[in-house]
């Protein structure tokens, strides 16, 4: 037992947190598409099995592909901004600046703001007849037009503004600790051979972060899927239903349309998107560092 | 407006102290009133039910979405409250069905001569009451800035095709026609009162709650998809996104003629020093459409088994349906008392006319309540998405028919 | 590793070689300009009286400020019918935040040194389920949740709360602490290995004194998203143990309720506050801590 035990004491350590998950995670993970084969309306119920019904039902519904179509548009229009723009600050503020730690406090601030107020102002910004239009007007520049928010073709840009203003200062706090991390040498070494910085930046620097883009991708993508305040504090979903999002989708059916099986069908087909992504990635990734 | 309060309260407080209860329980309550209005309203309630003997245990839950979302699970995870704010009609019946609830016939006889039969209709399973109806909001409201209409030099309209060929006068006057925030239930209120407009109250029947497929692709549809197209030029650029509590300041600072908004928008208009009725005009629109689209804020209540609990349930209901509380309530919320024997003095102008509206018989429960969630959910998407978009009006049409039959 | 020791990489040479120093700071700048300008509003509007932010002009500074939103968020607002403001809630979000965040950052220290330290056949394979099953939406699971919590005995209960943030942040923290210890070297472990160190005696005396950085940043994460968490807590708390995420919603949510956004804008400021100072205070460390963990392996 003992020499049990020490053999294979990390299994042992992890198997809490395994079964835990294996619940909590999978098993509801089994239970939501259970869920999803039902006719369940307020409460999930079991004996009004319906098949693939709801999945049907999921596909002929026009607001889900707006909201399906959405997770990618936003989705990665946000990574690639989030990323290319938080490397970008944290490059910047890696130059032994003055002021550092202030700079650092203005992009990390909006990560601890509740985002039901803070979008509202966005909301008030990005509207064009009281935010930045206005002042740009009153400026002088009266053919400034910024109707990002309530056009319905490039209202997903207002979402990812406002979504990088709120995620950038975890970004750029990774990035910034990855660059710090660096070993010295390697600065050393390409100013001996004369290399410019942002040769040694594309091609040493930023391939060693890769660990760290493998936190920030994780990361952002979970906020993605989870990004329902952004949605109901900025858009509602509108204008008409352009902005939605397939987590805001999945509440509405749940908790306003009681509409559990649909939801549950919504759920599942995200996920699984989600997944079929992921894991090729997540397999790489691994395999590289591993 | 809110003047003799004095008064009321003492005649409240004795017409609750001579009923006695026989067990002092505690009501544990979810509701979504969280802002100051709304709290001022439901302090009515609270002083009124503890005067009973009983305890108010408040649980606030803002976003009707979200306190529904909490009571269900309050209800999956074993530990229901005693009482919930929940919409009458199907979602009520949903949660019935499921063995979840109380009736309170016990405190309910008179209720089916007090209340409008809709309403009674609604809040009953299998003829018991299971839910007590606390007030009454209208949605399809125009308001009209009088100063602005004084200024353009127009009347109150009476119907959309008046309203829409007062645009042009009001625009040449530097003015926004109409004040409309663009979330979809916002814009649901314009498009029913357009549906009342070109088929009436039979109309809006057939569309929202039966949601009939030929009424969705027949002709009065197509002429009520060419007036909501009309809408888009109605109001201005900002109106995508825009909060209701924003836009509503338009109207009240005269940069907007109409708005057409529930008569809680009457709370801004107090927080603004503007009198319901006289700066602001009101009119249940279309006029003379015999309908007021309503929704009411009733509680629930659960299938608890303990007595005194149980007690507590009942002089909640009891407390609700007391016909000071739900005056003094809908003096303070806005709204007006569901039972139709409240005397309007001290009511404004348009509560005055909400309460004509509900005596002669022209309430008509908002679609949610009525039709089934997610095919009235779909047409809802479907108005909001044509609102928003530069199809036609035949193209609105089939797309909103084609989204609900997909939903059956 | 102090500043000073690193000045090698920092020459005057290199800095010049990115960017002008002008060039940089006005970048910056316009950093700073955008992510400050939605704090200005929050702040000027946070000053303003409502009559002056109904009649429009939301950009300007407040003509006649006043202090009076703040102390009616922090002690007057009515949430529902107690008038008390959001002073009453600071303290049942500690006594939910401080227990979990503690508990599932050691959990996930543990679990990411025996994946990144001690692998085993299927490590690799554990761990990307474990990252991958997070993706699971949570307003699906509350259903499940409630029913497994009600079967515990801890619906309703600050436990209950905790034992859910702890198992739903068991993900993240593990993936943070894996992706760190991997840069640890394995030198210094093999070496404690062959002398006969287990499992935790490396952990606590070789990992452990490695990474306080690493600690820091999996304190401040977990720490952001438990005190923020909304979902969670308005479903599984009760009246008396609600967190302040359940109040500052009630006070700034209401659909149909006039909005006034003054006091709103500094109730978000209040809720906000303890995270902002944590940010402040752990911030070098936040840094330093990624540091050390990409230190040569």
């Amino acid at each position: 037992m003992r020499r049990f035990l020490q053999r294979h004491v990390s299994q042992v350590a992890l198997s809490p947190s395994l079964a835990l998950i294996a619940i909590f995670l999978y098993g509801f993970i089994a239970y939501t598409a259970a869920v999803s084969t039902t006719n369940s309306k307020a409460f999930p119920r079991f004996d009004s099995f319906v098949g693939l019904e709801q999945y049907w039902r999921l596909f002929h519904t026009p607001r889900w592909h707006v909201a399906f179509t959405n997770m990618f548009l936003f989705g990665g229009l946000f990574l690639l901004v989030t990323i290319s723009l938080g490397l970008v600050i944290a490059i910047l503020i890696d130059q032994r600046i003055r002021a550092e730690s202030f700079f650092r406090s203005i992009v990390m601030y909006p990560m601890a703001m509740s985002f039901v107020v803070t979008g509202i102002i966005w909301q008030w910004l990005l509207n064009p007849t009281l935010g930045i239009e206005v002042m740009v007007h009153q400026l002088g520049f009266t053919s400034f037009r910024l109707d990002w928010l309530t056009n319905p073709d490039t209202v997903i840009w207002a979402l990812v503004v406002a979504a990088f203003w709120q995620g950038c200062g975890l970004v750029m706090a990774l990035f910034l600790a990855g660059l710090r991390g660096i070993d010295e040498d390697i600065w050393k070494a390409a100013a001996v051979d004369g290399i410019p910085a942002w040769r040694v930046y594309v091609y040493i620097v930023i391939p060693m972060l890769a660990p760290v883009f493998l936190t920030v991708v994780v990361l952002l993508a979970l906020s993605i899927v989870r990004s329902f305040d952004l949605v109901v504090a900025l858009t509602n979903g509108g204008p008409g239903v352009s902005s939605d999002l397939p987590s805001v989708f999945m509440f509405d059916m749940a908790f306003r349309r009681t509409n559990l099986g649909l939801s549950a069908a919504s759920a599942v087909v995200m996920l699984g998107t989600v997944l079929a992504i992921l894991i090729p990635y997540l397999y790489v990734e691994t395999r590289e560092r591993g | 407006m809110f003047t003799k309060l004095g008064v009321l309260g003492s005649a409240m407080a004795f017409a609750l102290t001579t009923t006695t209860p026989v067990f002092a329980g505690t009501a544990e309550v979810i509701h979504w009133w969280t802002s100051g209005g709304e709290a001022a309203a439901l302090k009515i309630l609270v002083e009124a039910y503890e005067k009973t003997g009983n305890t108010w245990k408040d649980n606030p839950v803002a976003g009707g979405e979200a306190a529904r979302m909490v009571a269900r699970t309050r209800i999956l995870g074993g530990d229901p409250p005693t009482s919930m704010q929940w919409q009458v009609g199907a979602p009520l019946m949903a949660l019935a069905e499921e063995g979840q609830l109380n009736d309170i016939d016990a405190v309910a006889q008179d209720w089916d001569k007090l209340l409008p039969k809709v309403i009674a209709d609604n809040a009953k399973y299998k003829g018991k009451y299971v839910s007590a109806p606390m007030d009454i909001h209208g949605h399809n409201w125009l308001w009209g800035n009088q100063a602005v209409l004084d200024d353009v030099g127009i009347p109150m309209p009476k119907t959309w095709d008046e309203l829409i060929a007062s645009a042009d006068k009001i625009r040449a006057k530097g003015y926004i026609p109409l004040a409309l925030g663009g979330q979809s239930w916002q814009e649901i209120f314009v498009f029913e009162s357009i549906l009342i407009d070109v088929g009436g109250r039979d109309f809006l029947t057939k569309v929202t709650y039966n949601l009939d497929d030929t009424a969705l692709r027949s002709p009065e549809m197509l002429k009520a998809f060419e007036t909501f197209a009309k809408v888009r030029d109605l109001v201005d650029p900002g109106s995508p996104s825009r909060d209701w509590n924003i836009t509503g300041g338009l109207l009240i600072n005269g940069k907007a003629a109409y708005m057409i908004m529930g008569d809680w928008l009457k709370g801004e208009f107090v927080a603004a020093n503007k009198a319901p009725g006289k700066d602001i005009a009101c009119e249940v629109f279309p006029a003379g459409g015999k309908t007021l689209v309503f929704g009411t804020d009733a509680f629930a209540m659960t299938a608890v088994k303990d007595p005194a609990t149980r007690e507590a349930q009942l002089a909640l209901a009891k407390t609700i349906m007391d016909p000071v509380v739900q005056k003094e309530f809908s003096l303070r919320k806005g709204s007006i008392p569901p039972r139709l024997d409240i005397d309007k003095t001290g009511f404004d102008p348009c509560a005055q006319i909400a309460m004509g509206e509900a005596a002669e018989g022209h309430l008509f429960l908002v679609p949610d309540n009525v039709a089934d969630a997610t095919s009235i959910g779909a047409l809802v998407d479907q108005m909001t998405t044509f609102l928003h978009s530069k199809m036609t009006p035949q193209e609105g049409m089939t797309a909103m028919a084609d989204a609900v039959a997909a939903t059956r | 590793m102090p500043r000073a020791a690193r000045s090698g990489w920092l020459t005057p040479r290199r800095r010049k070689a990115i960017l002008s120093r002008g060039v940089l700071y006005l970048l910056l700048a316009i950093i700073a300009l955008f992510f400050a300008g939605p704090l200005y509003i929050l702040l000027s509007t946070s000053f303003k009286t409502m009559p002056e932010i109904q009649s429009g002009g939301l950009m300007a500074l407040p003509h006649e400020p006043t202090v009076q939103p703040w102390v009616t968020a922090w002690g007057e607002a009515c949430i529902g019918i107690t008038c008390g403001g959001l002073k009453g809630y600071f303290g049942n979000s500690m006594v939910m935040t401080i227990p979990a965040v503690l508990i599932s950052v050691m959990i996930g220290a543990i679990n990411g040194y025996a994946l990144a330290k001690w692998p085993f056949p299927g490590a690799r394979f554990v761990f990307a389920a474990l990252v991958a099953g997070n993706f699971v939406p949570f307003q699906v699971v509350l259903a499940p949740v409630a029913v497994t919590l009600r079967t515990l005995g801890l619906f309703g209960s600050v436990e209950g709360l905790i034992l859910i943030h702890v198992i739903y942040g068991i993900p993240i923290t593990t993936m943070l602490f894996r992706n760190f210890f991997l840069s640890v070297p394995n030198d210094l472990i093999k070496a404690a290995r062959i002398d006969g160190a287990g499992f935790f005696w490396i952990f606590f005396r070789i990992v452990l004194p490695l990474s306080p950085s690493v600690i820091v940043v999996a304190l401040i994460l977990q720490f952001t998203g438990i005190w923020n968490d909304f979902l969670f807590a308005v479903s599984f708390s009760n009246p008396s143990s609600a967190p302040m995420t359940v109040a500052l919603n009630n006070l700034v949510n209401s659909n149909f309720g006039v909005k006034e956004y003054n006091v709103h804008m500094a109730a978000t400021v209040i809720a906000a506050a303890p995270t902002l100072i944590l940010y402040i205070l752990l911030g070098r460390y936040f840094l330093r801590g990624m540091t050390a963990g990409a230190v040569k392996g």
